[in-house]
């Protein structure tokens, strides 16, 4: 007893002292950074690390507030609705389910960065893999938002706006009555997150305690476990992406802009490493308009919010590896094969 | 220590924020449009360091419950939120230029549009004043044409849109010199970034100079030349009559809508 209570105390006094280095190194490196003038740090802050680093942070500050949404969304759904509640308001035709799932960004136009925390707590309450899939697909690309920033990166050309919308509802419409045969009613989202990664001081028993103070605990806990699980493959991604950004010569891409089939797989991995957010990538598309086919700027702005570099980590983070690879192969498939068919058509002209 | 590594990795991004957001320099990231997002982000981040702080000082108090096992995310994200002490906010270097695509303003009517166009123009041209008036605004007593961060975005169009009126007409722009791979030997480029949403998406949009110059690129200028003609992709040629080396405006970014 005594003894325990002496090491309790030990370690308690290192983590004050643990606390304090942590603090002191951040201050004195950040007004070592701030003030610094000498050339070779001068010289990395001003260069292309600087650069890419403008990159990754900029990802990031664009991408918090969309998690934040996402987290404390999904927080509400688990606090505040039963999965009784989510049983009565399902349609009872996956026929009407999916096609109402794909439009469900109409009313809820989020990005990418806040749907993966807010699915995955749907398909806990149980929604239906399928659907939960659809919706997580179609509301990045199918909502308002989206369809005002395609319209002005493509003032003159609505066609693009309309194959934009029409082809992701399209494919996550496909998904999802894929997902039907190979998923069903499975459950993909991974039940062991919290207690896999679960590292704070509080235990998780999921007893008949209601009280609030527990409810409010529990709520605040998996706000923080969901925030630093997304935040971390966010912080991946987000550097990958700089990373291409930054070195990826651009004028490789330029070799593959007017073939009808390569092209639109040259673009598609373009919207997977760059993971731009969907309400912009619509004016980085515009950039590739001169060099590169319609179809293959359809694929780019259709595949990239749906699977790209950062979100699929972040799908990772909630889903399990065989539900993400399912989805990511479909909708690849159908993206390359909607943009060769635009190109091959000729629907857009050039 | 997890509980501290986190604690740490949101007070420092709380703290990143607040200055950003305090000097301004939140806009070198993304589009001021989006700053009340940040703000809210912000306030959610200063909640979460609240409670952790909370949590940290119970269990510094009665011991950790449970082992930790997920260290790695939380240093990670530490790692990261600790990023902005190392590198302060700056512009994108022209660096990134060659990288960024250029802006290719699509406001080419479709063929019909621009015949029917054609023919108001040639046979009662006293239909389009509205064009003028707009043009009127952007130009001073003298008849110089003032591109600013504001208008720079509309004028363009407008140029692109109205290509004849604009033939001849001196202008006054401020860019960044950009000897950009796409552009002939003889020519650069007085470049500016627009920005949609984020330093991520930005792209290059600017005035094709004829000529040389000694200025290295990257270095911020402001030009006074006339337009000369436009080229096959209707971008407006310019040749410079005076150039004149400038600081970094505040605002170096063009941010659209």
């Amino acid at each position: 007893m005594y003894e325990s209570r002496a090491s309790k105390k030990h370690k308690s006094f290192t983590r004050i002292i643990a606390l304090f280095i942590v603090m002191n190194v951040i201050l004195i490196i950040g007004a070592q950074a701030q003030l610094a003038n000498s050339s070779v740090l001068r010289q990395l802050q001003l260069g292309v690390p600087g650069d890419l680093h403008v990159i990754f942070f900029s990802i990031i500050i664009e991408a918090l507030p969309f998690i934040v949404i996402g987290v404390v969304g999904s927080t509400l759904l688990e606090l505040f609705v039963s999965p009784d509640t989510i049983r009565r308001l399902l349609p009872k035709t996956w026929f009407l389910g999916i096609g109402v799932a794909g439009l469900l960004g109409l009313l809820f136009p989020f990005c990418e960065c806040g749907l993966v925390p807010i699915v995955r707590r749907l398909m806990q309450k149980g929604v239906p893999a399928p659907l939960a899939a659809v919706f997580l697909l179609a509301a990045p690309v199918v909502n308002p938002v989206v369809g005002l920033a395609t319209h002005f990166a493509f003032f003159t050309r609505p066609e693009f706006v309309y194959w934009r919308l029409g082809g992701a509802y399209l494919i996550a419409v496909i998904v999802g009555f894929l997902l039907i045969n190979s998923q069903g009613g499975k459950n993909p989202s991974k039940t062991n997150y919290s207690a896999n990664y679960c590292g704070c001081g509080f235990l998780h028993n999921y007893s008949r305690d209601n009280s609030l103070k527990t409810k409010l605990t529990n709520a605040f806990t998996h706000s923080q476990e969901e925030f630093f699980t997304i935040m971390h493959y966010l912080v991946i991604g987000a550097f990958l992406a700089a990373t291409a950004q930054t070195f990826l010569p651009r004028v490789w891409l330029a070799a593959a802009g007017s073939h009808e089939t390569g092209s639109v797989g040259v673009m598609m991995l373009v919207a997977f490493v760059l993971s731009l957010c969907s309400g912009a990538d619509a004016f980085v598309a515009n950039t590739f308009v001169s060099t590169f086919t319609p179809g293959s700027i359809v694929a780019f702005m259709v595949f990239g919010p749906m699977i790209d570099l950062k979100n699929t980590l972040m799908m990772l983070s909630s889903f399990n590896l065989g539900f993400v690879a399912r989805l990511v192969f479909w909708v690849s498939i159908l993206s390359f094969i909607v943009g060769v068919a635009i190109n091959k058509l000729g629907v857009i002209g050039s | 220590m997890n509980t501290l590594i986190r604690l740490t990795a949101l007070i420092s991004l709380s703290y990143t924020l607040t200055i950003l957001l305090k000097t301004g320099d939140i806009t070198y990231y993304i589009n001021p449009r989006f700053v009340p997002l940040t703000k809210f982000s912000l306030s959610f981040l200063l909640l979460l360091s609240f409670l952790t702080l909370v949590q940290f000082l119970l269990q510094l108090k009665n011991g950790p419950v449970t082992k930790n096992t997920a260290r790695g995310v939380s240093i990670l994200v530490l790692l990261a939120c600790l990023t902005p002490f190392a590198f302060p906010p700056k512009m994108l270097g022209s660096s990134m230029a060659e990288q960024k695509g250029r802006l290719s303003i699509q406001r080419q009517a479709t063929p019909q549009q621009s015949d029917l166009a054609q023919e108001i123009d040639d046979q009662q041209p006293q239909v389009i004043p509205d064009d003028m008036v707009q043009m009127k605004a952007f130009t001073n007593a003298d008849g110089l044409i003032t591109l600013t961060s504001n208008n720079y975005l509309e004028l363009l169009f407008d140029m692109l849109d109205n290509q004849q009126r604009y033939l001849g007409k001196e202008l006054e722009v401020t860019g960044f010199i950009l000897h950009h791979k796409a552009l002939k030997p003889d020519q650069y480029l007085v470049a500016r970034y627009a920005i949609a949403c984020c330093a991520a998406d930005a792209t290059i949009i600017g005035f094709v100079v004829e000529g040389t110059t000694s200025i290295p690129d990257n270095s911020w200028v402001k030009i006074r030349g006339t337009v000369t003609h436009f080229d096959q992709d209707s971008q407006p040629i310019v040749k410079v009559t005076s150039i004149e080396q400038i600081e970094q405006p505040t605002d170096p970014y063009i941010y659209q809508y």
